[in-house]
């Protein structure tokens, strides 16, 4: 047994056992609930030894626990327990003032517990609450601090950022706003002009950072007269941060625009920010970055107000903090330049346009020159991503910052025009000695410029200038440099419609550039260029399988030559993947690349066969098991059957892979990736595949598992589907029952959705139904075994789990299908009356105990199922009503006690259903009716 | 033999709401497992991660705190002596994101003056709610911010890196050797990689947008 102490100083020890301090947490939450636990607390703090060890640990829990009671109860207090409480605090600052400066976390706990105080009784039942601070702020350093604490801590509680706020909880603010501004600023300013007249520079910061959060709030007047002290405080280092705090505490107040605009002009804001030189102070420190923020501020202001002279000013130097060279810094004004570019837009889209001056012109221009100027990379960059340093990937995310900027500008009429030709006379002075740098940024630009170009395709058809340039990029001599290569890559690919204009020397220029640097010694290049290779395929296929036409002269005549791409592009892909260390990642987009433009379907009969059975001769010659991958990489491209001349080399590439793989572990990726190449074997060889799908099958079936079973099962869905006849000899349907049974041996109804396990069993459980949709359809011999009753079962109790989301719905509609494809034809048979049944005992538990109605879109779509079920009740009642055995059935039903209550759920069903005919129901209804009066002497 | 210098030790606080990963995150450095199990942490557990840096050895004691109320023991008592600290929150929970001034709060007002990352976790889920845009809370208050995925160790050490640089207050200091990680539990392939840089990106346009006077509308609900 632990005494209360030892409780808490279990507590305070981490490596305490987890049981021990779990009743550690009993003790001392059970003392809590005390209703005289605040005496406790307080008499414990009043006379606590701040000598003893673990005092502060005591004293933070008295003071911690004190503050939770107090927050949860105070407000149902009686009245002299709230004058025992504050007695108790006022002690503390008379006398106990060392419990405070034990440590700053002490100090600010004491605090809130002080506002927590007086949030409820002050101004009324504690109307000195502020007056005490304010009256000792000035007789000590300790208890200046706590006034500022204090008010600190009050400030914080009623603002919406830390919480929702109640109705009950706004109107509390403001009646404590107005109670401060009556009661207290008039105390509380004199307390501040004292600290700020005074020498402790760390309680002046700390003054100027409690004020920031009042000038939004107090009289502007107010926090006008302590603007000579922000100025003031602008000179000392530990204060020029909350200083410039406060005075754009000032810019941002909300107040008319026009008066804000002379409250500017009154306090020489503007000459102010002019006259301020980022070059005096450490570019690193929080400075120039709140600076940059205070001239933000006042641009983004002064834009609503609409000013001519004194807005360029600003703006200027919204443009040098723009141009500064730090990126947080820089990166701060984007705010105030993105609004200007937005106010320059709408006015272009003005209904009566709205002229824009030269000035602003001007201006957005001096704009977009900082932004691409400013997007130059350092000249030390080696990485091509954000990977790396901190200052690369500060800088990369900057300037993608820059980018989205710089696209902004160009929306404007007639920029994109005055760029393409500074961008063309730019590059038009480089060569291959040029900078590294300078090379990268007029491609990072052209590379942006082209998302606001609408369609690239027909604007390239043409030559003017900006097919010069891109010409000019796609022949330029790239140094071998990372980030440079990097950008021409994606160049080459984001204007890959250029090259359909029949510019073969240029693309055959630019595929000899990406192929060569497959090749590239630096690991990095050799991953982005096949990368940017899979990129093209995907986007420009038929670029990739076009041909260059040559023309040479053999004496007196002339022949024209042709070369495929895709050989060229085959050759080295082989070479790549043969002779270079690539990431396993590289090889299978190389795979992929090459099937997606083999596979395309523009290309060539003859050619397709040719390179596909060399690009099987490739994978066969190197099979493994790892062979699946770019197996099913290269037969991604096809999207349909093969020519009958590749069936042959098909196959036998797959009976290799096969092979290798089904005599490899079964792991979760080999059974995953084996589902997924009898996927693609369905699409290409289609009723041909049949082999390889049932030997697949057989294989997989012991090892599929919770994780894998919807691949499998997709497989032989899709093989059902895609194939119209001649299917069934490929399912092993005996195994299949097998799977079946245990799946609904051994995976029960989950009954929360929140666990891992419940999540799989779910999951499990939609795939079986859909399979049994689709074998039911195609294979409905499958469910010919004796089990078939417990399945019924089975999926009679998934249909009514509606915690397992869409899957009551599937389950409903195969029990319907049930009754549509046997009970039908024979509903005297075992497994017919069976199917009734259920159908029956789901629709009451449905509709009688869940109460389903219409009103979500699930439950309206199970209401739909279950319409459809009580359709085909209806159609099996109008086929066989008279035969003895279905009456049996239905006395059955009938025998159940709620079934006045499922008709009543009918006739609600009837309201609800707009559909169905109501005559349906009707007629169901006095079926069941009729049935229910007939047998009232047996019942 | 020469001893090796003496590792610097930091007391590191990590906290936010129960569930956002804050336990998985810190086992991912040497302990292994990723937990596919939530067990809800008691009060609080310390676990200290080396890191080898540029500048010797540096130990994060990283105090894991409980982020359910019920069982959270100290609460802000265990902010206490708190050198840095990982405010993190789930990109795939809202009410997570919203909770987050409410840790800074608590936080800073035990510690003062104290590094602090924010760090939205779980980034590898596909369904992300908290979308970039939405969080701008570190802007306000110069904290800095980073997308992490503890399933898949996406950027795990960046936080760290960040805080030892503050600490140390070397802006160039690395990590010389990474740290040993469980293998992740899922891969962030190209696609969902390019989602996360195009939310990173969409974040950093709108670093410097204008704040909105209150929280996003949205996160209320």
């Amino acid at each position: 047994m632990v005494s209360f102490e030892q409780a808490i100083n279990v507590l305070f020890d981490p490596s305490q056992p987890q049981q021990t301090k779990k009743s550690a947490m009993e003790i001392t939450e059970v003392a809590k609930q005390n209703p005289e636990f605040y005496k406790f607390a307080m008499q414990k703090i009043i006379e606590l030894n701040l000598e003893l060890p673990n005092s502060l640990n005591l004293l933070f829990w008295y003071l911690q626990a004190l503050e939770e009671v107090l927050n949860k109860n105070y407000k149902h207090f009686s009245h002299p327990a709230r004058i025992e409480i504050q007695s108790f605090l006022f002690t503390v600052i008379d006398s106990r003032l060392d419990i405070i400066q034990k440590h700053y976390g002490i100090l600010n706990k004491f605090s809130v517990l002080y506002v927590r105080v007086l949030q409820v009784d002050f101004p009324v039942s504690w109307p000195l609450a502020f007056q005490i601070l304010i009256d000792r702020a000035q007789r000590s350093p300790v208890h200046a601090k706590l006034f500022l604490s204090v008010m600190k801590a009050f400030s914080e509680e009623f603002v919406e950022e830390y919480g929702y706020l109640t109705q009950e909880q706004m109107k509390r603010s403001s009646e404590l706003k107005d109670a401060v501004k009556e009661k207290v600023l008039n105390g509380a300013s004199e307390i501040w002009k004292v600290i700020l007249d005074g020498e402790d520079q760390s309680l002046a910061s700390g003054t100027l950072q409690v004020m920031k959060n009042y000038i939004s709030w107090i009289p502007l007047e107010l926090s006008l007269a302590f603007f000579p002290y922000f100025c003031k405080y602008l000179n000392l280092q530990a204060a020029q941060v909350p200083a410039l705090q406060c005075i754009e505490s000032i810019v941002n107040k909300k107040m008319d625009a026009q008066k804000k605009y002379e409250i500017i002009q009154k306090l020489n804001l503007i000459t102010f920010i002019q006259n301020f030189t980022f070059e005096a102070f450490d570019m690193l420190s929080d400075v120039p970055k709140t600076m940059a923020s205070l001239i933000d501020s006042l641009a983004e202001n002064l834009l609503d107000i609409e000013l001519g002279n004194e807005f360029f000013i600003v703006f200027n130097c919204v443009l040098k903090c723009l141009n500064t060279i730090e990126p947080e810094v820089s990166s701060t004004v984007f705010g105030a330049v993105s609004k200007y570019i937005r106010a320059i837009k709408i006015k272009e889209n003005q209904k009566q346009q709205i002229i824009i001056s030269p000035e602003e012109l001007k201006l957005l221009s001096s704009i977009r020159s900082i932004l691409m100027i400013r997007a130059k990379l350092p000249n030390d960059f080696e990485h091509v991503g954000p990977e790396n340093s901190e200052e690369e990937d500060q800088f990369y995310k900057y300037r993608a910052e820059l980018a989205d900027i710089f696209k902004n500008t160009l929306d404007v009429p007639g920029a994109k025009e005055m760029v393409l030709d500074e961008l063309f006379s730019y590059f038009s002075t480089l060569n291959a000695h040029s900078q590294v740098e300078d090379i990268e940024l007029p491609l990072f630009l052209i590379y942006h410029f082209a998302e606001k170009v609408q369609d690239i395709g027909a604007l390239l058809k043409t030559p003017n200038r900006y097919t010069e340039l891109i010409s000019m990029i796609v022949k330029f001599p790239i140094p071998q440099h990372r980030i440079v290569i990097k950008m021409y890559l994606e160049n080459i690919v984001r204007y890959s419609a250029y090259f359909d204009g029949a510019k073969f020397d240029e693309f055959q220029y630019a595929l000899k550039y990406f192929l060569v640097n497959l090749r590239n010694p630096d690991k990095e290049v050799k991953k982005h260029v096949v990368y940017m290779l899979y990129r093209l395929a995907i986007k420009n296929p038929s670029l990739l399988i076009s041909n260059t036409q040559q023309n040479n002269k053999i004496g007196n005549s002339a022949e024209t030559n042709l070369i495929l791409h895709v050989e060229t592009i085959l050759e080295s892909i082989s070479e790549a993947i043969s002779s270079e260390f690539l990431e396993a990642d590289s090889v299978n987009h190389l795979y992929k690349t090459i099937g997606m433009i083999i596979g395309f379907r523009k290309i060539d009969p003859q050619v397709q066969i040719q390179l596909f059975n060399r690009l099987c001769d490739m994978i066969i010659s190197r099979a493994s098991k790892e062979s699946i991958i770019a197996f099913i990489e290269v037969l991604s491209g096809f999207t349909s059957k093969v020519h009958n001349e590749m069936v042959p080399k098909l196959k036998q590439t797959a009976e290799i892979v096969l092979s290798y793989v089904l005599q490899s572990e079964k792991s979760n990726d080999t059974i995953s990736s084996t589902c997924l190449l009898l996927q693609k074997l369905i699409d290409t060889l289609e009723l041909e595949s049949g082999i390889y799908i049932k030997t697949g099958l057989e294989h997989l079936i012991e090892a599929v598992n919770m994780d894998t079973l919807e691949s499998f099962f997709s497989v032989i869905s899709n093989f059902c589907h895609k194939i119209n006849t001649g299917y069934e000899v490929f399912i092993p349907l005996e195994l299949l029952r097998k799977l079946v049974i245990q799946i609904i041996n051994n995976i029960p109804m989950p009954t929360e959705t929140i666990s891992d396990l419940a999540q799989q069993a779910i999951s499990v459980r939609r795939s079986l139904v859909k399979i049994l949709i689709v074998l039911l359809a195609k294979l409905p011999q499958f469910f010919d075994f004796p089990e078939i009753l417990s399945l019924i079962n089975y999926i009679g109790a998934m249909s009514c789990n509606f915690i397992e989301s869409s899957t009551p719905k599937l389950a409903l509609n195969l029990i319907n299908k049930f009754l549509e494809t046997i009970a039908i034809n024979a509903p005297n048979h075992e497994i017919s009356k069976h199917i009734i049944v259920t159908a029956f005992e789901i629709s009451i538990e449905i509709l009688t105990r869940k109460k389903v109605n219409s009103i979500t879109p699930d439950i309206s779509q199970t209401t739909n199922e279950l319409v459809n079920i009580h359709k085909s009740l209806y159609a099996l009642f109008v086929k066989h009503g008279q035969e003895d055995q279905l009456s049996l059935n239905f006395q059955k039903f009938i025998a159940q006690d709620n079934v006045r209550d499922y008709i009543m759920w009918l006739e609600y069903m009837m309201k609800c259903d707009q559909k169905t005919s109501q005559t349906l129901f009707a007629k169901l209804k006095s079926v069941l009716i009729s049935y229910i009066e007939a047998n009232k002497i047996t019942r | 033999m020469v001893e090796a210098p003496p590792a610097v030790e930091f007391k590191l606080v990590l906290i936010g709401d129960g569930g956002v990963g804050k336990t998985t995150f810190v086992k991912r450095h040497l302990t292994g497992e990723y937990e596919k199990r939530y067990i809800a942490t008691v009060g609080v557990e310390v676990h200290p991660l080396r890191f080898s840096t540029t500048r010797g050895n540096v130990v994060f004691n990283v105090w894991d705190t409980a982020g359910q109320e019920k069982l959270s023991g100290l609460r802000d008592g265990y902010y206490i002596g708190g050198q840095c600290g990982i405010i993190m929150f789930d990109v795939t929970s809202r009410i997570t994101y919203k909770n987050v001034p409410k840790w800074h709060r608590d936080l800073v007002r035990v510690c003062e003056n104290i590094p602090i990352v924010l760090v939205g976790n779980k980034v590898d889920v596909k369904d992300r709610k908290v979308k970039a845009k939405q969080i701008t809370y570190h802007r306000r208050h110069n904290l800095q911010y980073f997308d992490v995925s503890a399933k898949s160790n996406y950027q795990f050490e960046k936080p760290f890196l960040w805080l030892a640089r503050r600490l140390s207050g070397d802006a160039q200091l690395a990590i010389v050797e990474a740290p040993i990680l469980a293998p992740g539990e899922v891969e962030i392939d190209e696609a969902q990689m390019a989602d996360i840089r195009k939310e990173e990106q969409e974040m950093e346009m709108l670093k410097n947008a204008p704040l909105p006077d209150d929280e996003d509308p949205e996160l209320n609900n």
